[in-house]
Formats: structure tokens, sequence, C-alpha cells
């Protein structure tokens, strides 16, 4: 694994880690961290989360990560999986575009 | 992909599709034993409100799939919807279940007296609305309620609003005929199997009438959500092994600009790190769209290092975070939309970028 992915993937790893610990600890998801998949929906049939849970997630993320999820047309896309959660934190981290992004734009 | 195909995906994706879905059994519990027989054969806890269903897996002792179920709690009974093996087969658990139980239970295949459609789109509410006459709207995702004619699920895997219809046998010829009329207001296209495993697919779903991966279970599967750690059933002791020593695999999705086959391999480098197990062309993306087996340490969205061996050689992919494109229906709001007057609902691109 060359220098530049393994950074990528240990960047990722860790949001991973943050993100599932929001679910547990604050938003009381009753499943270990290693049963949280990282493309687990949050809401509906998925780990069931609700509206009043959402309002939650959101209030989370800012005080953990300083991420602002205030433009209505970006949240429905962040708010679909742990995975698209981790994108939007690595996103915080000032690399100033979605975690999936930011990796290909460093590629090109 | 033929113009039939993609007609029918842009339904599903855009308007209403409708599929006259003979893979789908739907069975009918019921009995003393009803409960604990299910709560034994199926993956997820099952304690559900009247009117409310689960979907989850009944898995096979070494905890690989073995059906793709829906239950849902009917007063004392269940409706089960079944994917996968025939019904008999999941009967044939429940009703063995239950003898070692002692207690009775009596299952009823419902598919001989009814059949089963779907309907899945941005505006299937709308046209399944005028179907029940009722406000679908408001059946939240993962409950059902009886009609006239049979039972409505609000249930499906393309990330749309789904619906599943039991329609009583007697009244198929006309409620069909009904869909299509009224349906025809709302852009409905009849689709195939193929177009619905595709959306599921993009919408992070394994088909069970297709191959996987030899010996995935749900944690490689990434469907631990549709499982439970905290109750006893079939294959919980082998799923819960699986889960402590961590999974060497984990299915990922990727996109490829040429064509992309199961069994295609993926690599890192000269490293082989995975093999593509399911694969289709997306109208939505413009590209193909893949689910793959790839080593965990690997298996990460936003990596555009790797490469698969395709037919024509080595093709650079990428890997996404699952769903792989924004599902119209999150934008289209039942209390304020309606079909005819789409042209003012403010949609997202279906990708970062993308068509509208």
């Amino acid at each position: 694994m060359d220098e530049d992915l393994k950074t990528y993937i240990e960047r990722r790893e860790r949001a991973l880690a943050r993100v599932r610990q929001i679910l547990i600890r604050d938003l009381k998801v009753r499943r270990r961290p290693e049963e949280l998949d990282p493309d687990t929906p949050l809401f509906g049939a998925g780990l069931g989360l609700d509206s009043i849970d959402a309002v939650e997630l959101v209030v989370c993320f800012e005080a953990e990560l300083g991420v602002r999820l205030s433009d209505p047309s970006s949240a429905p896309r962040a708010l679909r999986t742990i995975n698209t959660l981790v994108d939007l934190a690595l996103e915080a981290g000032r690399v100033g575009a979605t975690g999936e992004e930011a990796h290909e734009r460093r590629d090109q | 992909m033929s113009d039939e195909t993609s007609d029918a995906y842009w339904a599903v994706r855009s308007t209403v599709g409708l599929h006259d879905a003979g893979h789908v059994g739907c069975l009918r519990v019921s009995g003393e034993a009803a409960f604990d027989a299910l709560d034994g054969e199926c993956a997820a806890d099952l304690y559900l409100n009247d009117g409310r269903m689960r979907h989850t897996l009944m898995l096979s002792e070494d905890a690989t799939p073995f059906a793709d179920v829906y239950v849902c709690r009917d007063d004392e009974d269940f409706f089960v919807l079944v994917e996968g093996p025939p019904v008999r087969a999941v009967a044939q658990r429940l009703v063995g279940r239950a003898a070692r139980l002692g207690r009775p239970i009596h299952v009823e295949d419902l598919r001989e007296s009814h059949v089963v459609w779907q309907v899945d789109g941005p505006f299937a509410w709308e046209l399944v609305g005028e179907l029940v006459q009722a406000e679908v709207a408001n059946l939240s995702y993962a409950s059902f309620m009886h009609t006239e004619d049979g039972v409505c699920f609000r249930a499906g895997k393309t990330g749309e609003y789904g619906y599943i219809l039991l329609v009583a046998a007697s009244r198929a010829q006309a409620t069909w005929a009904f869909l299509k009329e009224a349906g025809a207001r709302f852009g409905l296209v009849e689709t195939g199997i193929d177009t619905l495993d595709l959306c599921a697919l993009e919408n992070g779903f394994f088909s069970m009438r297709h191959a996987r991966p030899e010996g995935a279970t749900p944690v490689e599967l990434q469907q631990q959500w549709r499982v439970s750690y905290r109750k006893e059933f079939t294959g919980a002791v082998a799923l819960a092994r699986r889960l402590e020593e961590g999974p060497a695999r984990r299915s990922t999705a990727v996109s490829s600009a040429v064509e992309t086959r199961r069994g295609d391999l993926v690599r890192s480098g000269k490293r082989v790190i995975g093999e593509v197990y399911a694969a289709g062309f997306s109208p939505g993306r413009r590209c193909w769209v893949a689910s793959a087996q790839i080593d965990t340490p690997y298996a990460h969205p936003g990596v555009t290092q790797y490469v698969v061996d395709a037919g024509t050689g080595a093709a650079p992919i990428r890997t996404h975070s699952l769903p792989l494109l924004h599902n119209r229906s999150l934008s289209v709001d039942p209390r304020i939309h309606v079909f005819a007057h789409r042209a003012e609902i403010p949609l997202p691109p279906l990708v970062p970028g993308g068509v509208r």
C-alpha cells in the first residue's frame, strides 16, 4: 500500500471510529463499534434513527467535530449512512471537499 | 442496456415503476408458536407493534444468508415476505422450529390465493394512494395497512418510495388494469427484475437470487444492521464467531468506466485485494457500478488507485460510500408535491456534478 493511500485510509479509519463513538455514546445506538458496518443506513430500517435523532446528530457533529450541517441541500446526502457521515467528518478536517472528492483531487 | 430497460430504470428513479413480483413469496404465520418460531429463525429482534415490519435475514447454520425476509406483525399473526429460497423451504424451517418447541403453528402460502406486485419510484405513493383510496404517504417505512383487496406494505430496496402489494387473485386482473391506466398519468413503466436488482445494487442491497461471495455472512456483506447479537437464532453462533474474528473482506461499492463483471479481480498495484460479485451498467451514473468483496484494510470509499482486471485489461475503478446516487424520493414531499407539478420540485443532481 503506497503512503498516500495509507495516509488516507488511516484518516478515514479515525473518522469512522469517531462517528461510531458518537452514534453509540450520544445517540444511544445499542451496538458495539464493530457491529456498525460503514455502509449502514442511519434511518429507516438501518439503525432506525428518527427525526429527533437527526437533530441530535447535527448538534453532536457540530460540537464534536466542528461540522455544520446547516445547508439543507447537502444534509440529506450526508445523513444517509455511517460512511457518508465519515465523508462529512473528513470534510471538517479542512480538506476542502468531501473525503471522496479530496482524495480524488490528490490523485490528479 | 436496451432502451426498454433504460426506460424502466428511469421510471424507478424519476416517476413510477410497476413490477409483477413473482420472485417474492408471502406466508401468513399464525398459532401459538408463531412468534417464537419466527424469532428463532430470523436474525433480527422481532419485537414489533401491530402493523410494523422488520427487514431481516434467515441464516444457515454457517451464518450465510438463507432468505431475505420482511417479518410483518398483524395482531397476533405475521406476514412473512420472502426472497431467495422457495417459500416451502422457509415454511419447513418454521414448522420444524415449532415442532421442537412442542407448540402448534400454521403456515399458509398466500401466493396460492394472492399475487404480489411492487411499485417503486419518487411518485409511487401518489399512484398507490389512488389504488387504495388512502393517504399512503402517511404510511411510514416498514409498516403496512390492510386494503380492500389485500395488503399494502411500505418496503423496498431501491431507495425510492416503495410498496409491495399483496392482492387477492380474484381482484388481480382488475387491479392491474387500474394501476396501468392510472399509472399512465404518473409516467408508469413496467419494470423487470433486472432493473430492480440494479437499483438495489446502487443502494447497497445484495440479491438473494444471485450467487454471493462464497462463505460471506452479514459481517462481510455489511448487513449487520439486519441481525442481532442479543438473541439466539439459527446461525447466531457462527455469526458471532465471524464478528469476533473480524471480516477478512468487506463489501465495497465501486464504479468503472469500462464493463465490469462478476468474477473480475480487484488489484492495488500488483496485489489482488478483492473480487467483484455483482455488477451492472448504471444509467444514473453513466458508468458501470458493482459490489466487490475487498480485503478489509483496503475496503474504504473514496479510493481511486485500484483497478479491476476486466476483459479488456486493467481498468481503473473508484470506491464509493453508499448509496451511489441521491435518491430523488428524498426531495419529494407528498405533503406539498404532486407528480403533475414535478418540474417545480428542486432536485439535486443524481450524482455530484451529474445529471438532474
